[in-house]
């Protein structure tokens, strides 16, 4: 088990010009915490809805790289738009699962199945073909590298911890957050 | 040209780049002839949440996108459309037919026909029937830009009358 902002300093070390959206609490805080920048849509609403969300922006964009992080309860609550992730299936599309067995933004009682749930089988049974699950920080580094380079859509489960310390969403109200997502997108990317 | 064509078409001429969808008996027809089109990316979805997720993910990321799916399905995304639709502000165009209305009647209908517009007016949702000609009147390619002076998501609303003869 990784501990959550280790988790996400990892996958950071490893993002340059993708664009973000992660779902409502812990997700949105904690890529908040680890690396801000305008290229992160931040969602503070609905619970749930980051695999769908952040599916609209590769279609939009085939020629950018996304990825969308939400945890278990979200994705729990819409396995659904695992299901529209896995048909649709564009290329420059990846899909973090992290996954700590609580609704930790609501209360931190066990999601439904808490850690009982297998991801993968799940991924893989509505289609998805490029899965990995992980859950010790070597292992996320080698799949964080491999899949942000993969020219497939692709599914990554991270088992991780509880958070430590106080929650801090971002500042900007969601307007706010569109706007400066939309004023990311309309530069061109950044080439590490 | 039959109501499916010219829906295709029309979503074609506003230059929506993205729709998503769940379909009923009909969307089908147009829902399937969307999926051929060289012009718009349309990716099917198995809620209508997720459909309008979608769509409001690539909206959010500043092309023309719009979602299609029965009034049953939209009276489910009540917290989506107000926490992320009117929240974020995102300029979206649904397309949602308006079930069980006078000529559509049908059991399975007939109580949320009651409750849709009602539910779209409490949200704040602007709401436009569909006219018969509404190809020849570039209703979709209006629906966009009121979607966009208002920075909010904007409903077309396909009735019996819509369809006409087809």
């Amino acid at each position: 088990m990784i501990e959550r902002d280790q988790a996400y300093g990892t996958i950071a070390e490893f993002i340059t010009d993708e664009l973000i959206v992660t779902g409502i609490g812990s997700q949105t805080a904690s890529l908040y915490k680890a690396k801000d920048r305008p290229e992160n849509l931040y969602l503070r609403g609905p619970m749930g809805l980051a695999p769908a969300v952040g599916l609209g922006v590769p279609l939009a964009h085939p020629e950018r790289k996304v990825v969308a992080i939400e945890g278990d309860g979200s994705l729990l609550m819409a396995l659904s738009s695992l299901a529209a992730v896995a048909h649709n299936r564009p290329k420059n599309f990846v899909l973090i699962c992290m996954d700590n067995g609580i609704y930790e933004a609501g209360g931190k009682g066990p999601t439904i199945n808490a850690g009982g749930t297998d991801f993968i089988k799940t991924a893989q049974g509505l289609g998805m073909t490029l899965v990995e699950s992980v859950e010790d920080l070597e292992a996320l580094k080698q799949a964080t590298k491999k899949l942000l380079s993969s020219p497939e859509c692709a599914f990554l489960h991270v088992r991780i911890g509880a958070r430590k310390g106080p929650f801090s969403p971002p500042k900007l109200r969601p307007y706010e957050m569109k706007q400066q997502f939309l004023s990311a997108l309309r530069k061109a990317p950044q080439k590490p | 040209m039959s109501f499916t064509e010219d829906m295709v078409a029309a979503i074609e001429n506003a230059g929506t780049k993205v729709a998503s969808s769940v379909p009923d008996n009909w969307l089908a027809p147009v829902i399937e002839k969307l999926t051929g089109s060289k012009s718009v990316t349309h990716a099917p979805a198995a809620r209508e949440e997720d459909a309008l997720g979608i769509s409001c993910g690539a909206a959010l990321s500043g092309v023309r996108a719009l979602c299609l799916m029965q009034s049953a399905g939209a009276l489910n995304t009540g917290g989506t459309l107000a926490t992320l639709g009117i929240a974020y502000g995102v300029p979206l165009v649904m397309i949602i037919t308006d079930r069980g209305l006078l000529g559509d009647a049908t059991i399975a209908h007939f109580e949320k026909a009651r409750a849709f517009r009602p539910f779209l007016d409490a949200l704040g949702i602007p709401f436009y029937d569909l006219a018969p000609d509404f190809l020849k009147k570039d209703q979709i390619e209006q629906a966009f830009r009121m979607a966009e002076v208002g920075q909010k998501p904007v409903a077309l609303l396909i009735t019996r009358e819509t369809l006409g003869e087809s």
